[in-house]
């Protein structure tokens, strides 16, 4: 495979961003069971869990169930997560946008087969990890990235994220032929990257 | 599939939103330890949180914290919570049936009693589980046999001997089954009377701490309901302490 330099330059982006230093000592308590480490993991990645969860689901009720589920999930998958290299940050919002999707496809009648039966949300995945999440500044380049868009990108990477739809159920959804909307999702997906890697502080 | 198309359908996979076969592939090649492809599974995992991290904060209720905690520390006392709402549902409904029924102080009685008989059981039933829930407690199982009376001991040295038996003859009148605690080389310890229900199940709970260092072995017998000092009869349900 010819790696891609900014494939390189993002995992530089990931090894810069903030970390939590204290993320493997909650890694290591998370596994070993410690009752008071979830309070802690609340406090840094609750709110950020029930804004997506909010985004996706649009009832505060519902957000705040499926937040709760979230942190019980983490809470009970916990024994494959590496203490040493894990990334917790990152593997908790996948969980928390994972159970929202969930949950707004059942509502719906259809099963959001997405990163559940892919088990990518499963732990193991999160190890290895140099980084967390992104820090402030980091933040702001993703969304002068999103506001670079297109409208129709946009539509596209709102539905892809927030709404979990495939390709094909975008194009039913916005009554565009299905090329038409893998053109855009991919021309976003490479902005965004683009856009990332190019301000990259490395 | 070549690692070289990989990228783009990695970063729509890590999204969950491929379509089922083109998912499948993907799960098939990853399941082949492709490092590459793991490497750039987390850069698209990477680009998610980022853009999923980048939506204008809300603000969830304070409440929101107790409940989060709470979910995976139950508070210790539900059960008897869960009783003492039973009670009070039977209460409410005594206070009701009382009025409805010009004041017959004889339910009241009744449905008081009850409602005591529920809180002795909600207590009794509360010590059970808590000594069931502690960590310390380990299970010391006597050998099964189709119909024969069989049981398992759950040992904890801080709070007791705890046992679960089942298919036990209905003792004769006036008689009942003692528990006993045998020390290594001693005369066995009484450790509590108890009676199976109809079916010949019985859960015993004998409170205290169990030196399990010196003990050899649990075992109970059939003796006068008031209890024995010293078996009088074979005992049975002999379960090695097995430490």
């Amino acid at each position: 495979m010819k790696v891609p330099v900014d494939s390189l330059l993002l995992l530089a982006i990931a090894a810069t961003v903030l970390r939590f230093p204290e993320d493997g000592d909650l890694a290591r308590r998370l596994k070993a069971r410690d009752g008071d480490v979830i309070g802690e993991l609340y406090d840094r990645y609750g709110r950020l869990a029930y804004t997506i969860i909010l985004r996706i689901v649009r009832d505060h009720a519902v957000a705040e169930d499926l937040v709760q589920e979230s942190f019980l999930r983490v809470w009970t998958r916990a024994q494959g997560f590496d203490a040493e290299r894990g990334a917790l940050g990152p593997w908790i919002l996948t969980v928390a946008r994972n159970q929202a999707l969930d949950y707004i496809r059942s509502v719906q009648g259809r099963v959001w087969k997405g990163m559940v039966s892919a088990d990518s949300d499963h732990p193991g995945v999160f190890q290895d990890w140099e980084s967390n999440l992104l820090d402030s500044v980091q933040l702001e380049q993703v969304r002068t990235a999103l506001s670079r868009l297109s409208e129709n990108q946009r539509t596209v990477i709102e539905l892809a994220y927030f709404e979990g739809l495939s390709h094909s159920e975008m194009a039913e959804r916005i009554h565009q032929p299905l090329g038409t909307v893998k053109t855009w999702i991919r021309s976003a997906l490479k902005t965004l990257r683009d856009e990332l890697t190019a301000k990259a502080p490395v | 599939m070549s690692c070289e198309t990989n990228r783009e359908l990695l970063e729509l996979y890590a999204l969950g939103i491929l379509d089922a076969e083109e998912r499948s592939e993907i799960d098939q090649h990853l399941r082949d330890n492709c490092s590459n492809c793991t490497a750039a599974l987390r850069e698209a995992l990477a680009l998610n949180s980022g853009v999923l991290s980048s939506v204008k904060l809300e603000q969830p209720p304070a409440s929101l914290r107790e409940r989060v905690v709470n979910s995976v520390r139950p508070p210790r006392r539900k059960a008897p919570l869960a009783w003492m709402g039973l009670a009070a549902a039977l209460a409410f409904a005594t206070v009701w049936l009382g009025w409805e029924a010009n004041r017959r102080s004889n339910e009241l009685t009744v449905a008081s009693g009850r409602i005591r008989s529920l809180q002795v059981q909600s207590d009794e039933l509360s010590n059970k589980l808590d000594f069931l829930r502690d960590p310390q407690t380990r299970p010391a199982s006597a050998a099964p046999g189709a119909n024969q009376p069989r049981g398992t001991y759950f040992v904890n040295p801080r709070s007791g001997v705890m046992l679960i038996a089942s298919n036990l003859p209905a003792p004769a009148a006036g008689r009942a089954y003692e528990m006993w605690i045998i020390p290594k080389g001693q005369a066995p310890r009484p450790a509590g009377v108890f009676l199976p229900d109809a079916n010949g199940s019985a859960v015993h709970l004998q409170t205290g701490p169990v030196d399990l260092t010196n003990t050899a072995a649990f075992a109970i017998t059939d003796e006068p309901e008031s209890g024995s000092p010293a078996p009088t009869t074979q005992p049975f349900l002999v379960t090695p302490a097995g430490t």
